[in-house]
């Protein structure tokens, strides 16, 4: 049964990857005027009618859609993106090298997001309803509400112009932590919001289990009954915050990375707009889309191998 | 209804959202100052009795375009969520009222927008498009009915299963005698709730591309267009982007606060929709 469930999902990937290749695809086509065009217009706004001619030869663009998808997609199934138009360089690799370093910021914001999440969450949940509960619930609103451009402003007037703690923007060659501080904390705000609902109501769910009843029953502390027995069970569901957080964090990059000035995937994107490198802009939303479709699909995998019984009743 | 209005959560999330709207309806005659005047004399003046807000690099009053920038933002949260709703519940209620083939293309076209984070899937899309407040709106709406569907869907599957629905439909009831006499009303309260709380997300996403300067335009009287505006003084008059910062955090949270009182207030099993990727 459980393998029937793994095999119909992994189905419903193909026609989600191919559409998703489609939209990406096309979204040059939605732009207003001549892809072409578009692409040879200079940033002053003029363009040599020639050049557009031999470019849109040179990129295919004279074929009709459905050849120029067919041909993209051939390429991008192996890897092959095409050329940036702006620095020639592939666009597969500079993506993949972007994407690594969000990685790296991604791992330190999680880390930072768990560090915050689970003692306010555990706490919210063994003060359930008192003032304490209500207070980190307010704040973990108060962390999803927050802007992150605004808060990363205010964390650099704070450490860095006021403090002069820690460097304002950079990328630090994608080593140097102190670079990696501000940044990872913002993005990691709004995770450990999400987190810490999600751990307050998986702990609270825990704590009514019969478990519980019989560790505290065997005399077991009750530092140790939350630790060992709720904490460690009530874990086991927050793997889906993972897939959650992955949302949260690279929505998060796109302005947190271009504050910072970090060279990951959210300022590539952002640059390649503002610079009009298309080709850029497509491959970088391909790839976050396919990555970000496979985690969910994984933790969603592993969530209903942990728990059988919501298999059925999930409704899509 | 009066039920809700025990609740102090609610409560006190419709006064600042009531006075927010307030002060956007009436931003013409509340403002201190016209949001088209400037005063070159006074430019990125500090708060004071005359600019309690302080003033920007063009000497417009920052209370002023604060003001105003309440009408762009809970314009566009709210246009964007109605769109939005719209389509999401007409979708989820077909997917999830016929089945079969019109569920399974729905549901998986639904997955494709998923698919990308929000904010890329916005930014590619307002990229394409062009920047302005039409086009991002666009872009927002694109991002925002997913939520809708799946909502809507996983409703109308709950509803189905009723025994009154089922006799309803027994005894011959049309298809859309149930739908809208059964089914709509039962899903009122889930996406009453996921549009407060998309309203807030809304509002956030479209300052997010307005500061990166691929929504609204600069120097319009909006949240995020005018911390865009700031990020060059940010340094030496930090009360530029301080303000609408503040505001755009203020409203959010009022519509967050208040989605989640709603959550709490009308359902325990609404408990489900965090799973929903939103608070």
């Amino acid at each position: 049964m459980l393998k029937e469930y793994f095999i119909r999902r992994a189905l419903y990937l193909i026609p989600v990857l191919i559409f998703i290749s489609f939209m990406s695809f096309s979204l040059i086509y939605i732009a207003p005027g001549d892809p072409a065009e578009i692409m040879m217009t200079s940033p002053s706004g003029g363009y040599d009618e020639a050049a557009v001619e031999a470019f849109r030869i040179a990129h295919g663009l004279d074929q009709p859609f459905y050849i120029q998808y067919l041909n993209w997609l051939k390429g991008a199934v192996v890897g092959d993106f095409g050329y940036s138009y702006m620095s020639e360089q592939p666009v597969f690799e500079t993506v993949l090298n972007a994407f690594r370093n969000t990685l790296t910021l991604s791992v330190l914001s999680l880390a930072i997001a768990l560090v915050i999440a689970i003692p306010l969450g555990v706490v919210s949940a063994l003060k359930h309803n008192t003032v304490v509960d209500d207070a980190c619930r307010f704040v973990a609103l108060f962390g999803v509400s927050i802007p992150n451009f605004w808060q990363a402003y205010l964390m650099i007037i704070i450490f860095s112009v006021i403090l002069h703690w820690l460097p304002a923007s950079g990328f630090g060659h994608g080593t140097d932590i102190s670079y990696m501080i501000l940044p990872a904390t913002v993005l990691g705000t709004g995770s450990a919001a999400v987190m810490m609902r999600m751990i307050r109501s998986s702990m609270l769910d825990v704590m009514g289990k019969e478990y519980i009843q019989t560790a505290r029953g065997k005399g077991l502390s009750e530092k140790i009954v939350i630790i060992r027995h709720a904490l460690k069970n009530a874990l086991v569901p927050v793997i889906t915050v993972v897939g959650l957080s992955i949302g949260f964090l690279l929505n998060g990059s796109v302005v947190v990375e271009t504050i910072f000035g970090w060279s990951g995937i959210g300022n590539l994107v952002v640059d390649s707009i503002l610079s009009h490198d298309y080709m850029m802009v497509q491959g970088s939303v391909l790839f976050v889309a396919v990555i970000f479709l496979l985690i969910n699909f994984f933790v969603d995998l592993v969530y209903v191998w942990a728990n059988p019984e919501i298999r059925y009743d999930r409704t899509s | 209804m009066i039920e809700l209005l025990k609740n102090r959560q609610i409560v006190l999330s419709l006064i600042i959202l009531g006075g927010l709207i307030f002060m956007a309806i009436f931003a013409n005659v509340l403002a201190p100052y016209a949001y088209t005047e400037k005063d070159l004399q006074n430019r990125l003046q500090p708060p004071s009795s005359d600019h309690l807000f302080g003033t920007d690099n063009l000497g417009r009053d920052i209370l002023t375009m604060v003001m105003y920038g309440a009408r762009a933002s809970l314009f566009v949260g709210f246009a964007v969520v109605s769109v939005s709703l719209a389509i999401g519940v007409a979708l989820g209620v077909l997917a999830g009222y016929y089945g079969g083939w019109l569920d399974e293309i729905i549901m998986r076209l639904t997955d494709s927008f998923l698919a990308f984070p929000s904010m890329f899937l916005a930014l590619a899309i307002t990229a394409f498009l062009g920047q302005g407040m039409k086009n991002m709106m666009l872009a927002l709406i694109a991002v925002e009915w997913t939520v809708f569907a799946r909502v809507a869907r996983g409703s109308t599957l709950d509803v189905k299963t009723k025994g009154y629905v089922r006799a309803a439909r027994w005894i011959g009831a049309s298809n859309t005698y149930v739908i809208v006499k059964h089914v709509l009303p039962n899903i009122i309260s889930p996406v009453l709730i996921m549009a407060s709380l998309g309203i807030g997300n809304v509002i956030l996403a479209a300052a997010g591309l307005s500061f990166l300067g691929l929504g609204v335009q600069p120097s319009t009287p909006e949240w995020g267009a005018m911390l865009n505006a700031g990020r060059t003084y940010f340094t030496t008059a930090p009360w530029l982007m301080f303000f609408p910062g503040l505001f755009i955090m203020m409203t959010v949270l009022a519509f967050n606060y208040f989605g989640d009182g709603l959550r709490d207030a009308l359902d325990q099993k609404m408990k489900n929709l965090e799973l929903e990727g939103r608070f």
